[in-house]
């Protein structure tokens, strides 16, 4: 085994040609408050009104940049966009092929402009900056992105903590940023930016979260939105510009892992609203390693006494969930947290609850080897398998170009079965598509889940799209949802290490939720019915609570009976009837 | 010369230029959002407004919003469409225990855009005699209960001896206005959310001289003395228009100054040189009930009323007022407005006059009779709710939100990603 196929991937190095014509900027932005680095959940801030404040989350979009020239005409540099994410650590734009020279401004566009902010989302490639699935900033049935999502935590007045959303939004709060600097670009110059985000909640015009409201959403003739706007020209600085030397760009070209000469590329299928998802290159899905993928997930050998396969805690008539509270083991020990559903993983980054496998291929293993779960050791399964039938080797030779079973080979077999794991037929894709039709209830309900609750702006909704939107019902994050006020289990901390990241849980998708009870992390909500009381009566406050439902009043979203199973109503149009018939 | 010109050129456009307040006056500025209900006085406190609710009897099952939904005309009419569901949190009514809650109506309400006279004399069929700006209900001043002779009590909402006799007519304030909201407004059984007197919500949101308060979230008068004239509230059924409370003191100079318009009614307690019922008895109508009706004030022994008592003190019944004119006051020096509740004034809406409905309140702010009309219209009141619009119209307003969200409509239907040694494809079909 050679170190290529221990990481997957082979390196590339590409060392930037000098040209004289051609050279490269690189803009970095760097989020500040008041010239400071941005302490991240750290409740140090405060507004012009005194109030108390963290910042959670910095995340925006940046377009249409371009460099004034000495004699005062524009460089436009196309098809200029940027994704910028302080949590991902996502700050920097590279724009290639400028002509090296001197310039005496920069400018970009805070936002889109109206084109990009309406194109068709589904289009965009996995890895583009406008990919929702990527940035997580597309607002599906309200139209366009999210400019700038600025949140955070605040103390408001009665010493609670609450939480403040800004999200800055549509055509016309789009903010041109003009930064007057002598530029000189040589073959790759770095451009680096100081983001002030004191002087945009404060400078020309203060916000306060108690005196103007701890939410914008952009809708018309919003002042937060307009005060956003006002701010944001002064916000930008530029910190410094350096010229680099020659720099040498690794540029990572997956290539296929044990790709055998004969193969069927899979039909990977999925609704044509989902965003493009980030397929892995160097695992192809082929029709040969689904099928090997397929076998291994129902195939009980995979547990120590043969009893259970991974269908054991994942059935597909429950979209791949148990119905238990917690998982039950092979040898029936019970886990501490609710086996997840398994369906439309491609656009999933981290597995398990707590997220802590960064890909499928690593979480598969984990339950395999896990002493509560199947408690078998890889060398032994491997032997199994290599032993117990004489199907393996030839479907391993078929997968993979070779009859040999290793841990490796299996769960890159698993993760290719699990990722067709697909599900885009709902009640929801067919209302989608004209060929159903929502009753009045589940048209309330679907209404009151993407509507946000922000009495200030006459909104009255139950706010769930934040968390759970987009075609795919899910966001790629991890919340706090207000399950615990204290915690037993602490969730992403325990991965992560942060106390920032405490008690909080993957956000799991909605689809086919009417097949997954019971709920939440824990499995502690029987019905939907309980689970919607939770995010109307149930939330304690505590230091973690997702911004988003720390703006909500005491206890969440104050909702009427018939609201409550108007939403419940809506869920269940979430169920892809066809998915759950997988495998039977 | 040519100054002189250009002067007159300018007035005329100025005058010309005027907006048809039947087409401008009406509250928009919530349309677009979801009407809203306080269940109960905790709901209240804890300010925990509702957007959908049910009682088993009225139901709201989906949002509705505020109010004015459209506004169209043509040459002689003007169409509101309303839900009829107030701007203003409304509710709660009784602390919930109210068996009627209000529902969107959805009703279209017609009125004329050339208000005729009416000559002929005798009531008209009231009940609904208009709507308000923000597209509420204007519900009389009775509460379609009286006197039975026979019977010996009123007839009420309990039922059992129909509406009475029809000449002791109770006043809807008197007897409602513990089943009222903040706003002073509730609803009947079909849940058509109406204002019997002045809408002091309305006027509030109009900034017609009403007081807030959020901490109790009650309205109130203005201690302030007014200083304009108060805004168009409402529209009656014959075309004409009401105004709050303050007109220009010479009703014919919009220079004169503001100030409440009087009502010309009080109450026959033998003061305001009215006849005193808790001595004579309710035996008779006062003249003016008689002069409409064309009749002898004095009442056959079967139509007389209850004695003036703690159960039905003066004020009881709309016939416990006497009109101010006809106890040798003058219209126009004691008091402003005519038996209707109106008067032919200016306006800053009508600079060349107009007959104008006032609401009636005291110096406290306090609904007087006949709060918003007499017992019948000045015009011909031809306007009414109607099922449809059967003429070319213009539509002059229509609230934009007012379309439910769509999923939006897709034409691919699946996305086909395979894999080749370049990376993956994808096909949508």
């Amino acid at each position: 085994m050679n170190w290529k196929r221990k990481t997957g991937f082979c390196i590339a190095i590409f060392a930037v040609v000098n040209l004289a014509s051609a050279a490269t900027l690189q803009i970095q932005i760097t989020p500040k408050v008041s010239g400071e680095n941005l302490q991240p959940a750290s409740f140090r801030y405060q507004t012009s009104a005194s109030e108390t404040f963290s910042i959670t989350r910095v995340s925006y979009l940046a377009s249409e940049f371009a460099l004034q020239r000495n004699d005062g005409s524009w460089l436009e540099i196309s098809n200029s966009v940027a994704w910028m994410d302080y949590e991902q650590g996502r700050d920097s734009i590279r724009l290639n092929n400028i002509p090296a020279g001197e310039f005496r401004s920069v400018r970009f566009l805070i936002g889109l402009n109206t084109n990009l902010n309406h194109a068709d989302v589904a289009k965009f490639p996995a890895q583009h900056p406008l990919n929702p699935n990527l940035n997580g900033l597309h607002w599906s049935w309200q139209g366009g992105f999210i400019f700038l999502a600025l949140e955070g935590l605040w103390r408001n007045p009665g010493g609670e903590m609450d939480g403040w959303a800004y999200h800055l939004a549509r055509d016309t709060n789009a903010v041109r940023i003009t930064l007057a600097t002598p530029l000189e670009i040589t073959n790759e110059t770095k451009l680096e930016l100081d983001f002030d985000l004191a002087t945009t909640l404060n400078a020309p015009r203060p916000l306060s979260f108690g005196k103007d409201g701890s939410s914008t959403h952009s809708r018309d003739g919003d002042p937060i939105a307009a005060a956003l706007v006002a701010n944001l020209p002064g916000a930008f600085r530029v910190h410094r510009i350096t010229q680099l030397s020659e720099t040498e760009i690794a540029i990572a070209h997956p290539q296929p892992l044990y790709l055998p000469a004969k193969f069927t590329p899979y039909p990977f299928q999925m609704s044509a609203t989902f965003p493009i998802p980030d397929l892995p290159r160097d695992n192809p899905l082929l029709v040969e390693r689904v099928e090997l993928g397929k076998k291994l997930f129902f195939d009980k050998r995979l547990s120590v006494n043969n009893q259970q396969s991974c269908a054991g805690c994942h059935a597909p008539e429950k979209a791949f969930s148990d119905g238990r509270r917690v998982a039950r083991g092979a040898e029936g020990a019970f886990g501490t947290r609710n086996a997840m559903p398994l369906f439309n993983l491609a656009w999933k980054k981290k597995f398990f609850w707590d997220g802590r496998a960064k890909s499928l291929r690593e979480q598969v293993l984990q339950p395999i080897q896990n002493p509560i779960e199947m408690h078998q050791s890889l060398a032994n399964l491997v032997a199994k398998l290599a032993q117990a039938t004489n199907d393996y080797p030839a479907l391993f030779t078929a997968a993979f170009g070779s009859p040999e079973i290793t841990s490796e080979k299996i769960s890159l077999a698993l993760e290719n079965y699990l990722l067709t794991l697909t599900s885009f037929d709902a009640k929801f894709d067919r209302v989608q598509r004209g060929e159903e039709q929502f009753t009045a209830e589940e048209q309330r309900g679907f209404e009151l889940f993407s509507t946000e609750y922000d009495p200030r702006r006459g909104q009255y909704g139950a706010d769930c799209f934040h968390c759970h939107g987009g075609p795919l019902f899910q966001s790629q994050s991890f919340a706090n949802n207000g399950s615990d006020g204290a915690f037993q289990d602490l969730g992403r901390e325990k991965v992560t290490g942060k106390a920032s990241d405490r008690g909080k849980f993957s956000v799991p998708s909605l689809r086919n939720v009417a097949l997954t009870a019971p709920y939440m992390h824990d499995g502690r909500f029987r019905t939907l019915d309980e689970v919607v009381e939770h995010y109307s009566t149930g939330i304690p406050r505590s230091a973690t609570l997702d911004p988003n439902l720390a703006k909500h009043p005491d206890g969440g979203v104050p909702l009427s009976e018939t609201d409550k199973r108007a939403l419940v109503a809506f869920l269940k149009t979430l169920t892809d009837a066809q998915f759950a018939s997988i495998g039977k | 010369m040519k100054t002189i010109t250009a002067l007159t050129f300018s007035s005329t456009l100025a005058i010309s230029a005027l907006a048809d307040p039947q087409i401008t006056s009406w509250f928009t500025l919530h349309s677009d959002q979801p009407a809203r209900i306080y269940r109960n006085n905790a709901a209240k406190s804890a300010d925990q407004a509702v957007t959908t609710w049910s009682n088993g009897r009225n139901t709201q099952a989906q949002p509705a919003f505020c109010g004015v939904q459209e506004i169209l005309s043509s040459s002689n009419w003007v169409y509101v469409r309303s839900t009829g569901l107030g701007s203003q949190i409304m509710g709660p009514w009784l602390n919930g225990n109210f068996p009627n809650l209000p529902t969107d109506q959805k009703f279209i309400f017609a009125i004329p855009r050339h208000p005729t006279v009416q000559t002929a004399r005798g009531f008209n069929h009231l009940g609904e005699i208009g709507m308000f700006v923000d597209g509420v209900r204007m519900f009389d001043a009775g509460d379609a209960f009286s006197y039975s002779n026979r019977n010996g009590r009123d007839a009420d909402p309990r039922g059992g001896i129909g509406q009475g006799d029809r000449v002791w007519n109770r006043d809807a304030l008197v007897n409602e206005s513990r089943t009222f909201d903040a706003a002073m407004a509730h609803q009947q059984n079909r849940g058509t959310y109406h204002y019997h007197t002045q809408p002091i919500a309305l006027r509030y949101l109009l900034g017609d001289h009403v007081d807030f308060d959020a901490a109790t979230k009650t309205y109130s008068e203005s201690k302030i003395a007014p200083t304009k004239h108060s805004p168009i509230l409402g529209w009656m059924q014959d075309g004409h228009p009401l105004y709050g409370p303050y007109g220009y003191s010479n009703p014919t100079n919009p220079a004169s100054g503001v100030r409440r318009m009087i009502s010309g009614f009080t109450l026959r307690n033998g003061e305001n040189g009215a006849d005193n019922l808790a001595q004579t008895g309710r035996k008779t109508l006062p003249a003016w009930e008689a002069r409409e009706q064309n009749r002898s004030a004095k009442l056959q022994k079967t139509e007389t009323g209850p004695s003036v008592s703690e159960r039905y003190p003066l004020g009881h019944y709309i016939e416990d007022y006497a009109y101010l004119g006809d106890c040798g006051k003058t219209l126009g020096k004691e008091f402003d407005l005519d038996e209707l509740n109106g008067r032919w004034c200016v306006t800053p809406e009508f600079h060349n006059g107009t007959y104008a409905y006032f609401t009636t309140i005291d110096a406290d702010g306090k609904p007087v009779y006949p709060y918003n009309m007499g017992r019948r219209y000045h015009g011909n009141p031809v306007g009414q709710l109607v099922r449809s619009i059967n003429e070319p119209v213009t539509t002059n307003f229509v609230n934009r939100a007012n379309k439910s969200l769509t999923a939006t409509s897709q034409s691919a239907r699946t996305t086909t990603l395979t894999w080749n040694p370049n990376g993956y494809k994808a096909e949508s079909k």
